[in-house]
Order: structure tokens, then sequence, then C-alpha cells
């Protein structure tokens, strides 16, 4: 942890100091990041990569900002967040909001009961699971991403956000509750249809 | 051991704590126990489990070749670093030039035109403050160099009423707070 620490310092020194070469290797080391964040928001390929990129050039023009407080991964995560939370200003675009009440039991979120044999090693599970994540609200897909995909944790979740920890957490379950959910209804229509 | 179903909440904090090795013995053993016997609440934890292993495996669509390069060709030609000594130049002057212009008109008003007056200061003051670097807009500036005069306008401040100096304070902080959000455009800022 020290030794990447250290490296990581070493590397905005190194930046700071005019090392074009180390920049390229942290948007080569963040692109996967930052384009997990603007993916959620911006549905264009075209001003994906825009925005990406305005991303990459933020960190660079406010890098000597960056105090070492939290991750560096952290930091360029919350400017593409707050970039896309601008971009979505300028296109007048709503950010979703969803109210489901978070104290039900396991039994009561199973209003659908039906468990299909083995329906992780369905071909179609992928896909399904895919399109039923771009059906949930933004930030609830972002905060799956962010938690499964970068293995970031509450914490650093909410910092990215803006968010306390435990509404991270909270909207965390929910998203995962909600695709068990859809799942299973979706699963279930394909057996009856069969 | 417990005899209801476990929330969906609990459920899904306890699986993540094992995921990420943060778990507690005895909530671990509890939970373990009741797995065992609830047919409900295992299922659901098998069900998170896949769930987890699924969204690890979902595809994203990944940036078309040459992005770095891309991105390389677009950075300025200066370092990152002069811009933050500007950005910290405008921050240090901007207050002192704020301070300067209170202590220079402060009090040169009537105690009836004294509202007047600082509203005419913070005029200036932020003017001063926006175009710190702007030189050519000194000569019109209003500042006498008099350090006599400076003094005098010293001794005027910080005899007059508490009032008056509270406000003086509180047009110096806030121009200061200005400056300090000025620096943070686009919500960029390192908070955790």
């Amino acid at each position: 942890m020290g030794t990447w620490t250290d490296n990581c310092r070493q590397q905005v020194e190194n930046i700071l100091s005019g090392d074009s070469r180390q920049f390229a290797s942290l948007v080569d080391a963040h692109q996967r990041l930052v384009n997990h964040i603007v993916f959620k928001f911006v549905p264009c390929e075209a001003d994906r990569e825009d925005l990406c990129q305005e991303v990459f050039l933020k960190v660079y023009q406010h890098l000597s900002r960056f105090q070492h407080k939290s991750k560096l991964s952290t930091w360029i995560a919350r400017i593409a967040y707050n970039s896309c939370l601008n971009f979505l200003d300028k296109k007048r675009l709503p950010l979703f909001e969803d109210t489901v009440s978070d104290d039900r039991t396991v039994d009561d979120c199973m209003a659908v009961t039906i468990k299909p044999d083995k329906w992780v090693e369905s071909r179609q599970t992928s896909i399904r699971l895919c399109e039923e994540i771009d059906k949930l609200p933004v930030r609830y897909g972002l905060i799956l991403s962010l938690y499964h995909l970068q293995e970031m944790s509450y914490t650093e979740i909410g910092a990215v956000l803006g968010l306390p920890e435990g509404t991270v957490k909270s909207y965390l379950f929910r998203a995962r509750r909600l695709l068990r959910e859809r799942l299973k209804i979706s699963f279930a229509q394909e057996e009856l249809c069969a | 051991m417990r005899i209801g179903h476990m929330t969906d909440h609990e459920l899904q904090g306890y699986l993540d704590q094992m995921k990420r090795d943060s778990w507690k013995m005895s909530d671990h053993l509890l939970v373990e126990k009741h797995l065992q016997v609830c047919s409900v609440c295992r299922e659901a934890a098998e069900d998170y489990e896949d769930l987890g292993s699924m969204i690890e495996a979902c595809p994203i669509p990944s940036l078309s070749p040459g992005f770095t390069n891309r991105v390389m060709s677009k950075l300025p030609r200066t370092n990152p670093a002069s811009e933050y000594s500007y950005h910290w130049l405008v921050a240090v002057l901007s207050p002192i030039a704020a301070v300067i212009t209170l202590l220079l008109r402060v009090d040169m008003q009537p105690l009836w035109g004294r509202a007047v007056a600082l509203a005419f200061n913070q005029f200036y003051g932020l003017k001063l403050w926006l175009g710190t670097l702007s030189i050519p807009a000194f000569p019109s500036f209003p500042v006498s160099p008099d350090l006599g005069f400076l003094q005098s306008q010293l001794s005027l401040l910080t005899e007059s009423s508490g009032t008056g100096v509270l406000i003086s304070l509180v047009c110096v902080a806030l121009l200061l707070f200005a400056t300090i959000e000025n620096l943070v455009p686009d919500r960029v800022n390192d908070r955790t």
C-alpha cells in the first residue's frame, strides 16, 4: 500500500514537472474507469469520447490541486462524474430518482418466487442483465459499476458521487434488489412462453 | 438464532462484508446459522452472489483505439504546475487588494453614508479582484500611495464602532470566500 501510494505521488510529481509520458500512462490506467462512468450518462458514442477527453484534460489542468487525501482514481472518478453532471445540465437532460422502500425482508422482495434452474448459466443472461442495468436509474447503474467492476468501497463511491456512505449502500442494495426481481420476472415470463 | 427472515439490507450487507473480508466473527456465525435453516434467505443469498458474478462479467464498450494519443495531442503547452501558481497568485493577491481597498475607503464617509461607501468599496474590491493582473487598470484606481494617509485610515477604522469593523471583516471574508470558490471551477476538488 505504501509503495503504491509513493508511486502515485511520484507519478503526479513527474506529471507536474512536465513529464507527458507519465500522463499518458495515467490516461491508459484510468480510461476504463472514466469510460465506465461516462458510459452510464451519455448514450451517444461521439459525445462519450469527447467527454472522456474533456475529463482527462481537466485532470491535467487541475492535477496540482490533488492533495493525496484520496486515491487518485477516486479523484479522477469524481471529476468524471461532475463532468457528466455538467454535460447533462448543458443538454438539459434529467437525472432520475427512484422510490423503493428499504425495509422489506427477502421474502417480501420475492413477489416472483420462481427460480429458474441455472439462470446464471443461460446464454441470454448476460445480455439481459446489461439491458436491465441500462433500465435502472443512472446513479444506481453507476454505483453497481463502481462497486463491482472498479471494486471501490462504499466510502470511495460516496466520495465520487458526493453522497454519504449510508446512501451509497442503500442505492447499491436497491439496485441489486431491482435487478434480481426483474431478472426473475424476465426468466419466469420466458418459461411461461416456452 | 433469529426467527424471522433477514431484511434484504441485512443480507446484502452481510454478503458485501464477506466479499471484502470485513465481516465480524459474531455476525458471521449468527448469519451462517440462520442461512443453514432458512431456505428463503439462503436462496436470496445465492441469487445475490450469482448476480454479483454476472455484473462483474458484464462487457463494457471500450474507447476507440488511439484514445490516449488523442488526449495527449490536446494537452495545453503549459505545465499544470505553472497554471497552479497563477491561480494561487490570484488567490493571494485578491484578498490583499480587497483589504487595502476597504482600509482606504471605510470611514471616509459620514455615518449615514457608510452603507453606500461599503457598497462602493465592494464594487472596487470586486473590480480589482477580477482584474488583479490587468495592470493597466491600476492607474485609474483611486488608491493613494501616501502611507500617512493609509495610517490615518487604519486608525480611523480601529477607532470606529465595533459594528463598522465587523462589517469590514465580513466583507473581507466574503471576498476571500468568493476568491476560493472561483478557484474550484466545474466542481473539481479533492474532497475526501
